[in-house]
């Protein structure tokens, strides 16, 4: 049978309008999200954003409501059989079978992804070095920790070498050491050409290991693209800036409280921050009246945001549109 | 990156790795020597003990005391491969479920059919083993007790089949029940209902098949070959001589396989189309329409040897009844006004009217089961309208929005299922038509003075609203408004008579007995009577009150669900314009 395709060669998810329906209530809401081939796409957002909603129709488990969805190019709802080819699935809390040893676990479902015994059982050797699971392969599953576990679904997902890797949560219950062995697997696949969208919880590693971001609230994604270019464009909308002094930080938060372009401060012990609305004219002019005014400055910072502060702004402001 | 790959097919069920994994979980040595050993306990204990005691106590030859042995060992292996594989089959797919691997599994690229036959056989495997160490017990019963091949073959078949069928029933509960951890219950009460409260509850009342799902009417037929002295006590058991089927006869193994493997092919569509997509219907529009037929068919062929033969009454459950109830209104002199009274033609046509009626009541649930199942929810309605949009490849401009074009393929789950129920309702109506216009105390000429014929010929179409409404009902407000629907509108009434009858109270009972659709199939047989008594004149009027309320609501549930759908095709085509 020809699967007609789109954009087979750039995009390795593409939804178009995806909008998931739980009777009367919108859980996702005309989601709009490119994934290409090689990035590492983080979808962020608090719990009840919508992102294991999404993760389920990606992984075809679920059909959206409206909207299109393509994984490598074939359409899931038309072709969900050949799109799951494509695609290798971790799902959040992942299962495991308890009553099997790990390598039997691994050879189950490198059986079932049609590996034959001989290519199965290397593949199988293969994924459990990569998640440094190697001296359990003999153990029951049963017994693993949390985080081993963790690292026995992440090989499983390996195993059949997807193009896309769909990674909910990956990091839960993982010690340091894992998770950065998480990280340089993930890098790893990027490398070698694998889409990998993955949602997680830890933003500051969400930070590190991925090449883009998406920021779901309410079932709305309200931000995506490469995390630098989020960054600065949320950091134009208002900066933060940091003011040390050798005097009492008091008065002066008193005098640029009556700056129309301030808005909320806060007095640390030895630092005033404030988020400033104005451009960096406006921002000299502010420097310039505080020291015509006699104050003793020691230095006004802009404070760099990191994506879990962005988050949170995003998550706090009240015009965030409501899902219909 | 991607790698094609060459899934396994169903047939190779060495290589099957759900099969495999089965086999190395549940048959690691130390539980698998404990079971072993267990079941060699019990199985030599009561070998021995009706070998023994057959041969030094009854003083019977080896050869009876082989046989009277192989009967309690039967007993065993059933007892593991129905009971323990069926709870093992149930309980394995539900915790896979519960666990989510059966979402892993959903996205290997394996077959549904290499799933099914990979849990079929891997989940109850330990319970194949252990029925193995039993085997040679049996063998030793066979070659000793020269019980006939033939009768060990159609026995032993006929265990493999009836294994299948209810590890099947495990695995579609556990499939199919949403609330995981009852999945394992449900499919106990399933195998007891199915199998055990069915048949004997439904036997006298016509529906004969059920009786055939069990081993009950082969170990009947083949109890003789295989009973010794210890066992000679017991009564011989009515040979059944043949199942009726319209004018044939078959006999028991083919009529048992027969009913069991259609069973069979139906659980296995099931389970595909749950292994395809979890949120499928359980069956397709056009295959419940040959499930309906098939069932249909069965009953009826059933059904109508016994109605038309009077002889067949005798001694039945219904014929006792109905002349309990001929003794009762001669003692009210109710009815020897009627001249030429015959009590025995009136006690044969009672019981033959109860056997109609519950026949009726039987096909017009099987129909409210089959548009339960074929029914679709808003959500799926939209779904599928989106799909046929796409198929179509053209989207909406704005131009064609007012004007709503597409529509879901007829056999899509997705679709009205409007046509299949008028299609269901009017099979049922067919099958009940044909039994009707067949019995004999009904359609007799000198009964034309008692029985309206045209009303008699007409009476079974009065099932089709019924059905009807309740798919309108369905397919507007979806399956919990429907049971109150059901539950208020139809059961209530019927609870309520009973209970007011029960006080002493006459008239109002009646007519709220007449009002439910579940008691149509009782009042629609009382139609036809010209010389009706006064009760049964009240129940005619509540009848044909109840049909018409139900027409009446018939067109608002139309009119709604009507109004309802287009505005889901409006949302459909113009979110497809937007996007």
């Amino acid at each position: 049978m020809h699967i007609k395709t789109q954009n087979l060669d750039q995009y390795a998810v593409r939804t178009v309008d995806m909008r998931v329906d739980y009777g009367d209530f919108v859980a996702v809401n005309e989601l709009c999200l490119n994934v290409p081939k090689g990035e590492i796409y983080g979808l962020i957002g608090p719990n009840g954003a919508g992102k294991t909603s999404s993760f389920k129709v990606l992984a075809t488990l679920m059909e959206p409501t409206y909207g299109d969805v393509f994984i490598g190019g074939v359409d899931i709802s038309l072709h969900p059989e050949e799109a799951r080819k494509h695609l290798g699935y971790m799902p959040d809390l992942a299962p495991i079978a308890t009553d099997l040893k790990v390598w039997e676990f691994l050879d189950l479902f490198a059986g079932a992804h049609g590996l034959n015994n001989k290519t199965g059982k290397l593949r199988v050797e293969e994924c459990l070095d990569k998640v440094a699971l190697d001296d359990k392969r003999n153990e029951y599953c049963k017994s693993l920790s949390r985080g081993m576990m963790q690292r026995l679904v992440l090989a499983k997902t390996l195993l059949h070498r997807p193009s896309l890797f769909l990674l909910d949560e990956p990091a839960s219950g993982m010690d340091p050491e894992s998770r950065k062995a998480l990280r340089y697997t993930v890098r790893q696949l990027a490398n070698e050409g694998a889409a990998v969208l993955l949602s997680s919880h830890i933003l500051t590693e969400l930070e590190d290991m991925c090449t883009m971001v998406g920021m779901m609230s309410k079932g709305n994604l309200v931000e995506s693209g490469k995390i630098s270019d989020v960054i600065t464009r949320r950091s134009n909308e208002e900066k933060s800036l940091i003011i040390e002094s050798l005097d009492d930080l008091t008065p002066i938060a008193n005098f640029i409280s009556t700056n129309k372009l301030v808005g909320n401060f806060l007095v640390n012990q030895d630092e005033l921050v404030f988020s400033f609305n104005g451009n960096d004219e406006e921002q000299v002019q502010l420097l310039n009246d505080l020291v015509v005014e006699g104050f003793r400055i020691k230095s006004l910072r802009e404070q760099k945001k990191n994506i879990e502060q962005i988050l949170l702004e995003m998550n706090s402001a009240p015009n965030l549109e409501e899902p219909s | 990156m991607s790698e094609t790959l060459k899934p396994i097919q169903w047939w190779q069920i060495w290589s099957n790795p759900i099969f495999r994994r089965y086999l190395r979980s549940r048959l690691r040595p130390a539980p698998l020597i404990t079971w072993i050993i267990i079941v060699l306990t019990f199985t030599a204990t009561l070998f021995f003990l009706f070998f023994y005691g057959s041969e030094f106590r009854l003083k019977g030859s080896p050869e009876a005391a082989a046989q009277d042995a192989c009967i309690p060992v039967l007993f065993i292996q059933m007892l593991i491969l129905l009971f323990m594989g069926t709870g093992s089959v149930a309980g394995g797919i539900s915790r896979e479920a519960a666990d989510g691997m059966v979402d892993y599994q959903r996205l290997t690229p394996m077959t549904p059919l290499s799933k099914i036959v990979g849990y079929l056989f891997g989940l109850p495997v330990r319970e194949y083993v252990l029925f193995a160490t039993t085997v040679p017990f049996t063998v030793f019963c066979i070659f000793v007790g020269n019980i006939p091949l033939g009768v060990v073959a159609e026995v032993y078949g006929m265990l493999f089949t009836s294994a299948i069928l209810y590890h099947l029933t495990g695995c579609v509960a556990g499939t199919v029940v949403k609330r995981r951890h009852f999945a394992g219950r449900v499919a106990q009460i399933m195998v007891i209902f199915l199998y055990f409260v069915l048949p004997g509850l439904l036997g006298p009342l016509g529906f004969v098949l059920f009786e055939y799902l069990t081993m009950r009417p082969i170990l009947t037929e083949q109890f003789e070959s295989i009973r010794g002295p210890a066992f000679s006590n017991l009564p011989s058991p009515e040979k059944i001589g043949g199942v009726p089927l319209f004018d044939w006869k078959l006999d028991t193994l083919s009529f048992s396989l027969l009913i069991q493997c259609s069973l069979i092919v139906i659980f296995m569509v099931i389970l595909y189309r749950k292994w395809r997509q979890p949120t499928n219907h359980l069956l397709g529009k056009n295959f419940a329409f040959i499930v309906q037929l098939w069932i249909l068919t069965l009953i009826t062929g059933n059904a109508l040897p016994i109605i038309k033969n009077e002889n067949q009454l005798s001694g039945g459950r219904s014929e006792r009844v109905a002349a309990m109830l001929v003794e009762q209104r001669m003692a009210e002199k109710d009815l020897k006004e009627i001249e030429d009274f015959n009590p025995r033609e009136a006690t044969n046509v009672i019981a033959q009217s109860s056997i109609l009626a519950s026949l009726g009541l039987g096909f017009l649930a099987l129909t409210f089961g089959m548009i339960t199942i074929i029914t679709p929810d808003s959500d799926k309605f939209t779904r599928a309208l989106r799909k046929a949009q796409k198929l179509k490849g053209n989207k909406n401009t704005e131009k064609n929005l007012s004007t709503i074009e597409v529509n879901a393929p007829h056999n899509a789950d997705g679709a009205t299922s409007l046509w299949h129920t008028i299609a269901l309702a009017m099979l049922a109506f067919g099958a009940w038509c044909i039994l009707i216009q067949n019995t004999q105390n009904l359609i007799k000429e000198s009964h034309s003075t008692i029985y309206n014929p045209l009303v008699l010929s007409l009476i079974p179409l009065g099932l089709v609203p019924y059905a009807l409404c309740y798919h309108a009902f369905l397919e507007r407000f979806g399956r919990r408004a429907t049971l109150l629907f059901v539950i208020f509108a139809w059961l209530v009434p019927l609870l309520t008579s009973a209970v007011l009858g029960v006080r002493g109270i006459e008239t109002i009972p009646t007519l709220l007995f007449g009002l439910s659709a579940l008691a149509s199939p009782v009042f629609l047989l009382l139609f036809p009577l010209t010389e009706a008594s006064d009760n049964e004149r009240l129940l005619q009027i509540s009848g044909y009150f109840s049909l018409f309320a139900h027409m009446v609501l018939l067109i608002f549930l139309w009119w709604t669900l009507n109004r309802h759908k287009n505005r889901i095709r409006t949302q459909v085509s113009k979110q497809a314009f937007n996007s």
